[in-house]
């Protein structure tokens, strides 16, 4: 995994090959998340598209990372279908990145709004448990590798785990026990 | 059908020359950077996510053999098979490289040759190399 991050580094500054890339997976992201959601609400085919207002072939056609002609309108039918927002927005590649890394199905499930427990929370649980998601979502040699890369911003914090720096809007955290694990 | 949610190793299969058949293959396409980029990104997928992305991996009429599709002006379809040896469910080795139109292989029969190359790796285990990325074009150019 280090050896393709550090690869992914030298490539991606090519902008023709880094773009090609980015394109490919955006489509491998998009098809696997509607799959792992419609899965972990054990939903078929036949159930979403009902639910969504389409017909099952067009799933279908939808949860293949081959397809690539995504339209806003049709995403914001699956994302109500699920009972979830669309986020659409302009990223960093280094941002990018961070989601290759962490493509899992745990990582690509999001609860309905009936099983959302933001709306339970206070607002500094929130903000600490969003900025802590965002490293536990990496694996350990990446989090660490980023976690070297933003030395800089070294500030100790509370509940042993000291936050490492800030980049395009995310937190890191490296907690000590990581730190001698990874030497 | 590679049931899994994990990590993958990746291996390249060797000639008798010695030479990385992958390599080779896509040194001798017309392949753009923008396509070493989606080559290198479907590769990517499959070592980092396994068959979690639906529509990933094609099989092919040959039992052992499945194949990526890339699709651009030409549609790539890198082959490999699971294991072959025993760490079947944890390594892919790509085979043979070939691209696709209108649902036929070039060159002709290459799933064939992939199984080919396949049983010839089950007898000759040292006939592959570590995965190299299709990158190489690309770092060269860069100062």
């Amino acid at each position: 995994m280090k050896d393709l991050l550090n690869s992914l580094k030298k490539s991606f500054r090519d902008k023709e090959y880094r773009h090609g890339y980015v394109d490919e997976f955006l489509n491998a992201n998009i098809a696997t998340q509607i799959k792992v959601l419609r899965e972990q609400r054990g939903w078929s085919q036949k159930e979403l598209a009902k639910r969504a207002g389409m017909l099952q072939p067009r799933i279908s056609i939808l949860e293949n990372v081959d397809y690539s002609s995504w339209s806003i309108s049709a995403l914001r039918k699956i994302a109500e279908a699920f009972d979830l927002t669309l986020c659409v927005s302009f990223e960093s590649f280094g941002r990018r990145v961070q989601d290759i890394f962490s493509l899992k199905r745990e990582n690509l499930e999001r609860p309905s709004f009936d099983e959302d427990d933001f709306f339970e929370q206070t607002i500094e649980n929130v903000e600490a448990r969003t900025d802590r998601e965002a490293y536990q979502k990496l694996p350990t040699e990446i989090a660490s590798e980023i976690a070297i890369t933003l030395r800089s911003n070294l500030i100790d914090q509370q509940n042993n785990v000291i936050t490492i720096g800030r980049a395009n809007g995310s937190a890191y955290y490296y907690d000590d026990a990581r730190s001698a694990a990874n030497g | 059908m590679i049931i899994m949610n994990q990590q993958l190793k990746l291996f390249d299969y060797i000639d008798d020359n010695g030479f990385n058949v992958m390599q080779a293959w896509a040194d001798g396409m017309p392949m753009q950077k923008r396509d070493r980029g989606r080559l290198d990104s479907k590769i990517d997928l499959l070592a980092i996510a396994g068959c979690l992305p639906p529509g990933l991996v094609h099989p092919t009429k040959c039992r052992h053999i499945m194949h990526l599709v890339v699709r651009g002006e030409v549609t790539f379809c890198p082959m490999f098979c699971r294991g072959p040896f025993n760490n079947y469910h944890n390594e892919c080795t790509f085979l043979l490289g070939a691209t696709e139109r209108d649902r036929k292989y070039s060159p002709t029969n290459a799933d064939r040759e992939a199984e080919k190359k396949r049983a010839d790796l089950s007898v000759n285990p040292t006939k592959r190399c570590n995965h190299e990325r299709f990158t190489k074009l690309t770092q060269e150019v860069i100062p």
